[in-house]
């Protein structure tokens, strides 16, 4: 579905560009640091809900295309985001025609519509996966996310309402706490199922071209 | 609230791959600048999941998430995590309660989290160790049996041995207890006596009685009159010498008899004897054979042959003080 053009490709992110654009960020290069960062996940998230097999890929394509343009000396209309999220409409039509995406896709379409017996162990190994890692959380981390994330009801959102009085913050500091933590676990399970033996992981297009800097989901 | 409702309603229609292109731009725009919305969006998705895990979508509602997540791998990849995640969060209350309950159950459940290969092994390894310990335990317990025995016995001696200890030690002091009365007795008792000899004056019935006699007195007894005899108080003997004028017996005899002729005392083969004033043989007799008034002596001479030769009688008058 997706992939990067070789000519983009060939057109490496310098530091100044790099430098620029979070100069445009923000003033401050730590604060710049972390308005990366953020803008970088939203990006996956992007290219996620819009279907995109390597979100990741495809994100840091985005970003390193706007911070040329920023380097290039582009005019921006409102703001840096905006100017990445042109980008990335303008990345994600393109690399949705290419061919080897395709063929990707229906790689994968197999292996999700005839679920192995290999899959079924993988549901186990994940919750024990989930559960070391969840050992691996401060006491204030695990009583969070359980609280927050406990079975559905009635009662959640008043409950959530009452967690996040009790901490002193407010519902959506709550959800981003708790979120943060979800996702480490999830990239923590992760990572274990990598590194099992035969472990899980989405194998990219052979089209070497396809190739951007990345890599692996972390 | 309704406003709230088809917010989120819009969104979950976009996590569905629903939306119209001009719908899924306008919230794109708004999430990617808004953080607000994108954690919204984030949060609505994490809740259609759980409901998903948790079975609590219709299934209507149920296949439009599986057609749009389990088409993709990446997005499946969020739909597996959250079947575990919504396992392991709601188990987490009840482990707690049951924890509570037994804290030594909680292994159990540890072990059914394995997979079953491992599980297999563990139960295995479990098992060995199981034999191992029975094995052990049983050698253990026989060992502490003998050990125990062992140890009864040996206290048992040694208390034995305390016991006789102590006896032996009892008696000893007992032993020394009695030697100190002893030596203490001992000690009184002769300070006593040295006390009796130092003052006391010697005592009468110690000193004999002494009466001369001679021949002539026997013989003339009735012209002179009796003898007189004075026996102090406590005398116990008396010794009488009797002279002799001629000695011709080789031994002599003498009788002690009261007024009415009874012999009360007598001795034989009394051997003559010398002085400067002459023979005379000795006799000694009880005190207590002399009784108070008078009392006939009478003396004998003993040949060689046995016979009996009358020499003479003497009254002695005894007076007693």
């Amino acid at each position: 579905m997706e992939s990067v053009s070789s000519s983009e490709k060939e057109r490496e992110l310098t530091p100044k560009a790099f430098t620029k654009f979070l100069a445009k960020l923000a003033p401050d290069p730590e604060i710049a640091g972390g308005e990366y960062e953020e803008l970088r996940r939203r990006l996956i998230k992007f290219f996620e809900w819009r279907g995109a097999f390597f979100p990741e890929d495809l994100a840091d394509e985005t970003l390193n295309r706007t911070a040329r343009k920023i380097d290039e000396g582009e005019e921006i209309e409102k703001n840096v985001i905006a100017l990445a999220l042109g980008v990335a409409h303008f990345v994600f039509l393109e690399t949705s025609r290419r061919p080897d995406n395709r063929r990707a896709e229906m790689e994968e379409l197999i292996t999700v519509a005839a679920p192995s017996e290999h899959r079924v162990e993988d549901d186990d190994l994940r919750a024990v996966y989930l559960r070391e890692c969840m050992r691996g959380l401060s006491k204030d981390s695990r009583e969070l996310i359980i609280e927050y994330y406990r079975e559905e009801g009635r009662a959640k959102i008043d409950d959530r309402k009452a967690l996040a009085e009790r901490l002193g913050i407010s519902l959506n500091a709550l959800f981003s706490r708790a979120k943060r933590i979800r996702d480490r676990l999830e990239q923590c399970v992760t990572r274990r199922l990598k590194r099992k033996p035969g472990g899980d992981s989405i194998q990219r297009p052979t089209a070497p071209k396809s190739q951007v800097p990345g890599g692996d989901p972390q | 609230m309704k406003q709230t409702q088809d917010s989120e309603g819009l969104i979950e229609r976009y996590l569905l791959g629903e939306l119209s292109a001009a719908e899924r731009a306008g919230l794109e725009n708004e999430y990617l600048v808004d953080k607000a919305k994108y954690d919204q969006v984030c949060r609505i998705e994490d809740d259609l999941l759980d409901r998903y895990a948790r079975g609590a979508l219709s299934p209507v509602d149920r296949e439009r998430v599986e057609r749009q997540y389990q088409t993709n791998p990446w997005r499946q990849r969020h739909l597996e995590f959250a079947k575990a995640f919504a396992q392991v969060i709601d188990e987490e209350p009840a482990a707690r309660s049951a924890a509570k309950r037994s804290t030594g159950a909680s292994w159990r459940s540890n072990l059914a989290d394995l997979p079953r290969g491992l599980r297999g092994a563990l139960w295995m390894t479990t098992a060995m160790g199981a034999l191992l310990f029975v094995l052990g335990g049983t050698w253990l317990a026989i060992e502490t049996s003998r050990l125990r025995a062992r140890l009864v016995g040996a206290r048992r001696e040694v208390e034995e041995q305390q016991q006789r200890a102590q006896t032996q030690t009892r008696l000893i002091t007992e032993l020394e207890e009695r030697y100190k009365k002893l030596t203490e007795e001992h000690e009184r008792l002769q300070a006593q006596l040295q006390a009796v000899q130092n003052t006391a004056p010697l005592p009468s019935h110690i000193a004999p009685v002494f009466l001369t006699l001679s021949v002539e007195d026997f013989r003339n007894s009735s012209a002179q009159g009796p003898q007189a005899l004075v026996i102090p108080r406590g005398a116990t003997d008396a010794r009488l010498r009797l002279y002799l004028p001629e000695n011709v017996f080789p031994s002599y005899r003498v009788t002690l008899s009261t007024e009415d002729g009874n012999e009360v005392f007598s001795k034989n083969g009394l051997k003559p004897r010398a002085d400067k004033a002459g023979d005379f043989v000795i006799v000694n007799l009880p005190a207590r054979k002399l009784r108070t008034g008078d009392n006939v002596l009478t003396l004998s001479g003993i040949s060689r042959a046995g016979e009996i030769e009358p020499l003479g009688k003497s009254i002695i008058k005894v007076r007693k003080r």
